[in-house]
């Protein structure tokens, strides 16, 4: 009698949840939304939910609404994969935007491969990325990202140092991850091209609260640059660090930077620090300006990708309606293909890498707890 | 530039020898380790960092500033007696092993307790001291350093003071050396151990705000590693033993930033833990070990 009861409730729960189901398309958003880098995850999560919204009000894709799956990858690459794995086998999920980190974007994209599921990043900007994809026993190409790239950051970087700042000795940190040492080879590069001396290259840990002993270390050197490779959070303290130990070189850095958490961590120390964007400053960016102002009013302050985010999304789901299909196999093709997209950061086309040929870099200083232009 | 690492070794371990020292002192009586004592010294910043709010804003720092430090040693001690009382205190007959895992399970409880009130996200501590700093002889001793190496030697000094020559110190020693004994010639054993749970998460709570004021940021996993550190510079000195402690804060200090200067700062970290594998093999009980009797 029990037994019947209960295989009656699975019974009725098996068409319940049949009856239930309309079809949705599923887009994946996979990066940090908890922890350190918290603050930027749910930026480019945010970007993504305003264009998901967007395209819904106009009655969906291939007249089916579109739903976000959030995944929170901490910005750990073995959670990265898991979260991958569990999107990949969530069979309405088509495409995927994220990870933010680049040291999660290169593990996670094997598992997107396999699958065949198009991943796009907003903001990964490590070379490799999708540099792996050429490699002839990769398949089709699934990866793509909107940002630009380490190499292009990292040239330009070590250029305006030499060119506009008129340095001559630099101090490079980096903070061990595939973004943060990735951009730091490609500063120290390009620095010592354009005539420079590197003294010292140091690496540190992230999550450290601690960086006295390195910073003191290169204090000894009395470098005229100190290039941060790595993200706010650290990029702050160190500046801070730097100033209370008398440290007057230039701090320099690339987008990790460019968040206003940075100013809010760096406090003081961080007025006249130099970073580097792709973007030029929200407020000048007519295109992005109405997006911005939607952005505000919703979430706030931007912080650093979200209006890429909001790109990205936007690439993915044209993609889908050019394939005509929810199949990601065919997806990942069609973003593929993606030539002269009208973005609100600019025009997107990818290369055969899956990069966006678009390359420009921006340079910005801290004056007054702001970033405005160099 | 070696003077100026010592300085910032010297700083460092003020701070973790005051979270050795509760670690030292649990261990001295009870003989178990307080694997929550990590997250008693992060609660602590977070009482700091929430009292500096409470004060209207344009009050004097110097006023703030001993707000912050009462306020939060205040509410933070009551908090560590509160743990030894429903966790620990059921657990006082039961195999060691209990209150061990009784502790792991009050540290993940605290740390989400903070996580879900305050956010997962890095919170800036206000500076309530001048950024500037003294220069001697080519050394830069920033005014918060200074604060944080007197006052934690003034600490020590002090606990050192009350331990050895107090009626409640002797106390407390008779208790260390034997509990039984101590509650058979008239000591109220249960105060004792309470009041040691006090002092050591007063001592927490100084050097959480300490480490908020000093790096301007705090966090809720903040607990971990520096309670892993102070821990490994209680083993180093040799657990139980108090002066142990103390040495054993500043010698980890020290020996990190001096590692991180002059081999290799990509490997920070695996200097302390490198010391306490090198002392667990050649000098298990610590390098003032043969003081472990007196424990306390």
């Amino acid at each position: 009698m029990r037994k019947r009861i209960f295989l009656s409730i699975i019974f009725a729960a098996l068409i319940a949840s049949c009856a239930k189901e309309e079809r949705v398309i599923k887009i994946g958003v996979a990066g940090p939304l908890t922890g350190d880098q918290a603050k930027v995850g749910q930026d480019m999560r945010n970007g993504v939910l305003l264009a998901v919204e967007d395209a819904n009000s106009r009655g969906g894709i291939l007249g089916m609404k579109v739903k976000i799956v959030e995944m929170d990858d901490r910005h750990d690459p073995k959670e990265a994969v898991s979260v991958a794995q569990k999107l990949v086998a969530d069979k309405d999920v088509v495409g995927v935007i994220g990870h933010l980190n680049s040291g999660c974007c290169i593990p996670a994209s094997d598992v997107y491969r396999m699958a065949g599921m198009a991943m796009i990043t907003p903001s990964a900007t490590n070379p490799e990325v999708t540099r792996r994809q050429l490699s002839p026993d990769w398949g089709p190409k699934n990866v793509f990202r909107v940002c630009l790239t380490d190499d292009v950051q990292g040239e330009l970087a070590g250029k305006f140092a030499i060119e506009r700042l008129k340095v001559k000795t630099a101090a490079v940190i980096h903070d061990k991850s595939a973004y943060g040492k990735g951009i730091a080879m490609e500063f120290e590069k390009a620095f010592r091209r354009y005539g420079g001396k590197v003294l010292t290259v140091e690496g540190i840990t992230q999550g450290d609260e601690d960086f006295s002993a390195v910073l003191t270390k290169i204090k000894g050197m009395n470098p005229d640059l100190i290039y941060f490779g790595g993200m706010f959070r650290e990029g702050g303290l160190i500046v801070r660090q730097a100033k209370a130990l008398g440290i007057r070189a230039i701090y320099m850095g690339a987008d990790g930077l460019y968040t206003p958490e940075y100013i809010r961590i760096g406090g003081q120390a961080s007025e006249g620090s130099i970073m580097s964007f792709l973007a030029p400053p929200w407020d000048k960016f007519e295109s992005v300006r109405d997006f911005i102002r939607r952005y505000n009013e919703r979430f706030g302050e931007i912080q650093t990708y979200a209006p890429y985010a909001y790109d990205a999304a936007n690439v993915l789901m044209e993609a889908i309606k050019r394939a005509g299909t929810t199949d990601r196999r065919k997806v990942s093709e069609e973003v593929a293909r993606t030539k002269g997209f009208k973005g609100i950061t600019g025009t997107i086309t990818f290369d055969e890498k899956g990069d966006n040929v678009n390359k420009r870099v921006y340079f910005y200083k801290v004056s007054g707890g702001k970033f405005v232009l160099f | 530039m070696l003077l100026q690492q010592l300085v910032n070794g010297i700083t460092l371990g003020g701070v973790y020898a005051l979270i050795a020292l509760g670690y030292t002192m649990v261990y001295g009586i009870l003989e178990f380790i307080n694997f929550a004592h990590g997250e008693i010294f992060m609660v602590g910043a977070y009482i700091g960092l929430l009292s500096v709010g409470i004060l209207p804003e344009g009050s004097p720092p110097f006023l703030k500033l001993l707000f912050c430090f009462a306020f939060s040693c205040s509410l933070t001690g009551i908090l560590g007696v509160l743990v030894e009382r429903v966790a620990y205190r059921p657990l006082r007959g039961a195999p060691r092993l209990a209150p061990l895992i009784s502790a792991i399970g009050v540290s993940i409880f605290l740390q989400n307790v903070v996580m879900l009130v305050a956010g997962s996200e890095n919170k800036v501590f206000p500076q309530l001291f001048p950024s500037g700093g003294v220069r001697i002889s080519g050394v830069d001793i920033s005014y918060i350093q200074i604060f944080i190496i007197s006052l934690s030697f003034a600490i020590m000094i002090a606990l050192h003071l009350f331990i050895t020559k107090t009626r409640i110190g002797t106390a407390m020693r008779a208790t260390a050396q034997g509990m039984e004994v101590a509650s058979l010639m008239g000591i109220d054993v249960d105060r004792i151990i309470s009041l040691v749970f006090l002092i050591g998460s007063i001592l927490g709570a100084v050097a959480g705000i300490m480490v908020g004021m000093y790096y301007g940021i705090i966090k809720y996993t903040m607990g971990y590693i520096a309670g892993l550190k102070a821990f490994t510079a209680a083993v180093f000195g040799g657990i139980g033993n108090m002066p142990g402690a103390m040495v054993g804060g500043f010698a980890i200090g020290i020996l990190e930033s001096l590692g991180a200067g002059y081999i290799s700062s990509d490997y920070k970290d695996a200097f302390a833990f490198l010391i306490l594998i090198a002392v667990l093999i050649l000098r298990p009980s610590g390098i003032m070990g043969e003081r472990v009797s007196e424990k306390v």
